[in-house]
């Protein structure tokens, strides 16, 4: 097991401009206040606003000129960005970088950590603002359209093992119970465990999730409740170490066991998902999957309370990755 | 009385350990397992099903490791078993492919396809091995052959390993290595652009080789087919079908396949073997579980009943034994709402004579149609009064309810409604002195009980469903088990939860109720389909139930029981025709195979029933009587979601047919209520 407490991670303030130095600002367009606010708050000689096409919302609606229209699945979207950023002129060996994943979608976040990686980024900042509230509570809902696959992750399959295997389904569940229900279903046959996000972003959050996740009409199994975790909903490495520590656990039971994880609460859980994934599990029996949805609705959140920075150090990860696997 | 254990807590086979999937298997009727999935034939056969029909729970029965169980328990040796049995089950879960990976990232069509080939035959075989592997420590006979089947095995790459493995451990590891390179290989594709992967074995080669091999090389196995059974066929794509489907059809002897898949599941029956197409007959046989179930009602009773049998006693959940039908009908607390007995009337809270929430309602409509010149015949209080006194049957409520129904029915045909009372409170006195006779009034009260004393309890303001008893779950299951499962398992909770003793001495309607009520919104989930029809579904049942719903309740519905619906189906938008057909591959319409004749075209009608487990959700009925005839324009209109406006007032002209005083506003009636109340009396 790996702790990824060494990580450097701070807040950010709301009232004055970010004195961050980068070189350039990436940003997803979500319609939200707080992706709005935290536009503002960036500084960067360069920014770019990426637009999922999920959102259906148009290129003039975006409160910045230069805007990237993704399209295709997660792959061709962040390929097609990497090839747009290096036309631009941007060395993304040497660039310093500031990514606001509020607005990203999951898969998005995950893939593009893993191929600026692989293009020489040594360390990036990841930029998450929280809401002050969701505007439905519970009940609010990120997807509109139906969930068309469930489906790994592009850059995040793992090592297939044959049948008699046993699988382990990670679920880090979001108020979406719908999606839940999907991946559950997808994923019948495998255990189930739960990390919800505690302390959570709001006080009632933590709430929201568990009845939603857990509510009358609950799409997880009631054979899960003795294997529930939590993990700060607000600290990427958190969840890292929490996932570190949930499948080391399993192996040592099963070196054989496949697992599968899905980050579907905050953003920041999927960033810390992905980054345990880049520095412990390439070439092995761990998956990163996700429903895909045809359509996400723009902006269910409230305003903007805090604002976080994460340092994603490579660097840190490969010398974790080392020492893990003495 | 009952302990306080789940025995239904698993409800998926998958949730089994492969000694619960032994102890808990039944047989369907007649002990004709093995005539269903003919485990020795060499023909394959699809197995299909509706989720939770039970498919996983019979491929697994027939595998490996349930066969090794049985032969441990009979003191067989391996191989003396698999003789014996005269099959090998090798169970595959497709869905452990992930199969979605093998498709795009800059990469063509063909090269997938050649991955996807040679990926799925070292699956097979690591599968098959992995079974030679366990069985090569209790078997000398097979441990004497295993270097020289090695050596052979290795014969059938067109690139063989370059240090033959001389084990079966040995050559598993190879397997899994190669399987591990092109997993890499798949990963890492979006940043090397192309794959380095040498295919090392032709399609085939491997699965069916390795069978061929051990028959000649191993006495016991000589006369053992090699059954590969692919559960979750559904989980794989188009192409991945059209290739699993080559081999089916190329398949060479001692090998087969049983494919187990949702009844949505199959994408294609074409094949890579100049794409012909698989025929049912020909290449393969076709089995579906949940409808063979239902078309013998009281096989599947029996089945049903057997399953919750073994259940309770596997897991020691009644202290009386044996478990018999008497002592599994007495463990549920079952009302006797019968028009003969009290409970009904104790339930609506014992009202006093013509003081129940029915009559308070009828005297309203009543009263307002005489005002409005709408109630025929009735031209004041005194009369109105007599009406009401007319419909009185005491301490009878139901009777009372089928009085008021037979009132509204002359009504709605315009016929004085004093005179019909009178005529009705006569037929129901004949039926008190004589309930055996054959009259049209006793015919009234078997056909209406059931949505005349749902309207009871729903006006006398009782939330409470009427679905009690084994009998009631047994049907509502409708061929599922896993349904009837989740349904036990539900009321389990609810009876365990809300009892304090040590013990359960009968389970409460209230926590029936309870159950059944998880069980619909559960039913509605778990079988929803993803994707961009599955709301275009969910709309069409829900407009359904209402309709069906608004019937049942409203003052005189036009159908008995009513829970289906007939159409013209050649008429219905070919994407009217879709979504039928995927609702009735998700179970939530069940396809009546005897459609009846339309009177003006001699047309065969198709007819659906919605499945019973959601009739809690909408308070319907579980047995069905009734059908509906739509019209194809109808039936196009409920299962488009973006017509919610048309709906409503389809939904509101089908209600308006049903209710007092104007029962859809007739010419006739119309002119009635402009001309006075005495034109229809006259013109009687």
């Amino acid at each position: 097991m790996i702790s990824y407490d060494y990580f450097y991670r701070d807040q950010l303030p709301l009232d004055r401009p970010w004195q961050c130095n980068w070189d350039l600002f990436i940003s997803a367009w979500d319609g939200s206040e707080r992706v709005r606010q935290t536009l503002q708050l960036a500084s960067a000689p360069l920014k770019i606003t990426l637009l999922h096409q999920e959102y259906g919302l148009s290129e003039a609606s975006v409160p910045t000129d230069r805007v990237f229209a993704l399209r295709g699945d997660e792959a061709e979207g962040i390929l097609e960005l990497v090839q747009t950023l290096e036309a631009l002129g941007v060395n993304l060996a040497t660039a310093r970088l500031g990514i606001d994943i509020t607005g990203m979608i999951r898969p998005h976040i995950a893939l593009l950590t893993k191929i600026l990686r692989a293009n020489g980024v040594q360390q990036f900042d990841a930029i998450y603002s929280e809401p002050i509230s969701y505007a439905e509570r519970e009940h609010t809902k990120f997807t509109s359209g139906d969930v068309i696959e469930v489906r790994e992750i592009i850059g995040f399959e793992g090592r297939n093992t044959i049948t008699n295997s046993r699988e382990v389904l990670i679920l880090a569940p979001g108020f979406d119970d719908a999606l839940l229900r999907e991946i559950v279903s997808h994923k019948e046959h495998a255990t189930k465990v739960e990390i919800f996000g505690l302390p959570s972003l709001q006080p009632d959050m933590y709430q929201h999730n568990v009845l939603k996740a857990l509510g009358p009409d609950t799409p997880l199994p009631e054979e899960t409740s003795d294997l529930r975790y939590f993990a700060t909903a607000c600290d990427p490495f958190a969840m890292a170490t929490e996932l570190s520590a949930i499948i080391a656990r399993h192996k040592r039971r099963d070196p054989n066991t496949r697992f599968y994880i899905a980050a579907l609460a905050t953003k920041i859980q999927t960033l810390g998902a992905a980054l345990f994934y880049l520095t412990e599990c390439e070439n092995s029996t761990v998956s990163l999957i996700y429903p895909f949805a045809s359509a996400h609705l723009p902006g269910p959140s409230v305003g903007i309370s805090r604002a976080w920075v994460y340092r994603i150090d490579f660097r840190l990860c490969d010398v974790l990755s080392r020492r893990g696997s003495h | 009385m009952l302990r306080k254990v789940n025995p239904f807590r698993v409800t998926k086979a998958v949730d089994l350990s492969d000694e619960e999937i032994e102890s808990l298997w039944i047989n369907v009727g007649g002990n004709d397992a093995d005539t269903l999935f003919q485990p020795k034939s060499l023909v394959p056969i699809l197995l299909m099903g509706g989720k939770g029909s039970g498919k996983t729970h019979w491929m697994r029965y027939y595998s490996y490791p349930l066969q090794l169980l049985r032969h441990k328990s009979e003191r067989l040796a391996p191989l003396a078993g698999l003789s014996r049995d005269g099959y090998i089950g090798i169970y595959v879960l497709l869905g452990g492919l992930n199969s979605e990976r093998f498709r795009g990232r800059g990469q063509s069509g063909e090269v997938w396809r050649s991955l996807f080939e040679y990926y799925f035959e070292l699956w097979l075989a690591q599968e098959l091995l992995h079974i030679l592997l366990n069985m090569v420590q209790e078997e000398p006979s097979l441990a004497a052959v295993e270097a020289g089947l090695c050596d052979e095995i290795c014969a059938l790459f067109d690139d063989p390993p370059h240090d033959i493995p001389k084990n079966f451990k040995g050559l598993l590891d190879w397997c899994a290595n190669a399987q591990r390179q092109l997993d890499s290989e798949v990963n890492n594709v979006l940043f090397t652009k192309s794959f380095s992967t040498r295919i090392r074995v032709t399609r085939g080669k491997l699965i069916f080789g390795i069978p061929k091999l051990l028959q000649a090389r191993v006495a016991e196995l000589q006369r053992v087919v090699f059954s590969y059974q692919l559960d979750e066929f559904e989980n794989i794509s188009e192409q991945q079908q059209k290739y699993i489907n080559s081999l089916v059809r190329e398949r060479q002897a001692p090998s087969t396949f049983r494919i187990g898949s949702r009844l949505y599941g199959v994408k294609t029956y074409q094949t890579y073997s100049d794409d012909e197409e698989n025929r049912e007959g020909s290449e393969f046989d076709r089995v579906v579980l949940d409808h063979r179930l239902r078309q013998d009602q009281r096989q599947w009773e029996e089945f049903a009943f057997r399953l919750i049998q073994r259940r309770l006693e596997v897991y020691g959940a009644l202290t009386d034994a044996p478990v018999s039908y008497d002592s599994v009908e007495r463990i549920f607390e079952v009302p006797d709402y019968s028009w003969s007995g009290h409970e009904l009337f104790k339930t609506i809270g014992s009202p006093a004579v013509g003081q129940a929430p029915h009559f308070k309602k009828l005297e309203e409509k009543l009263g307002h149609a005489m005002d409005g010149g709408s109630a025929p015949g009735l031209l004041n209080r005194n009369q109105l009064e007599e009406v009401l006194r007319c419909m009185i049957v005491e301490g009878r409520p139901l009777l009372e309810k089928i009085n008021i129904l037979l009132l509204y029915q002359e009504w709605a045909r315009g016929h004085s409604l004093p005179r019909a009372a009178a005529a009705i409170r006569d037929k129901a006195a004949e039926f008190l002195r004589d309930p055996r006779a054959r009259t049209s009034y006793a015919t009234k009260v078997q056909h209406f009980a059931s949505d005349m004393t749902a309207q009871l309890l729903r006006e006398a303001g009782k939330r409470q469903p009427l679905y009690f008893g084994i009998k009631a779950f047994i049907r509502m299951s409708e061929g599922l088990p896993r349904t009837l499962v989740v349904t036990l398992k539900n009321i389990w909770d609810w009876a365990i939860y809300k009892t304090r003793e040590e013990y359960i001495d009968k389970i409460t309607q209230d926590a029936q109720a309870q159950g059944v009520i998880d069980s619909s919104e559960w039913f509605m989930e778990t079988m929803r389909k993803p994707g961009h029809f599955g709301t275009a579904i969910r709309t069409g049942i829900e407009r359904f139930a209402r309709l069906f719903e608004g019937n049942r309740f409203s003052d005189k519905p036009t159908e008995c029981s009513l829970l289906g619906f007939s159409v013209r189906e050649r008429d219905l938008a070919d994407s009217t025709k879709e979504l039928i057909l995927m609702a009735e591959q998700r179970s939530f319409l069940i396809k009546i195979s005897h459609g009846e004749i339309d009177r003006n075209t001699q047309e065969r009608l198709a007819k659906f029933q919605l499945n019973a487990t959601l009739a809690p959700k909408w308070n319907l009925p579980i047995a069905r009587r009734g059908i509906a005839p739509f019209s194809p324009e109808d039936i196009d209109l409920i299962f488009d979601p973006d017509r919610n406006e048309q709906f409503e007032r389809l939904n509101r002209s089908w209600i308006e047919r049903m209710t007092a005083p104007n029962f859809g506003e007739s010419k006739r009636l119309r002119a009635a209520r402009q001309s006075g109340p005495g034109l229809f009396e006259h013109s009687k």
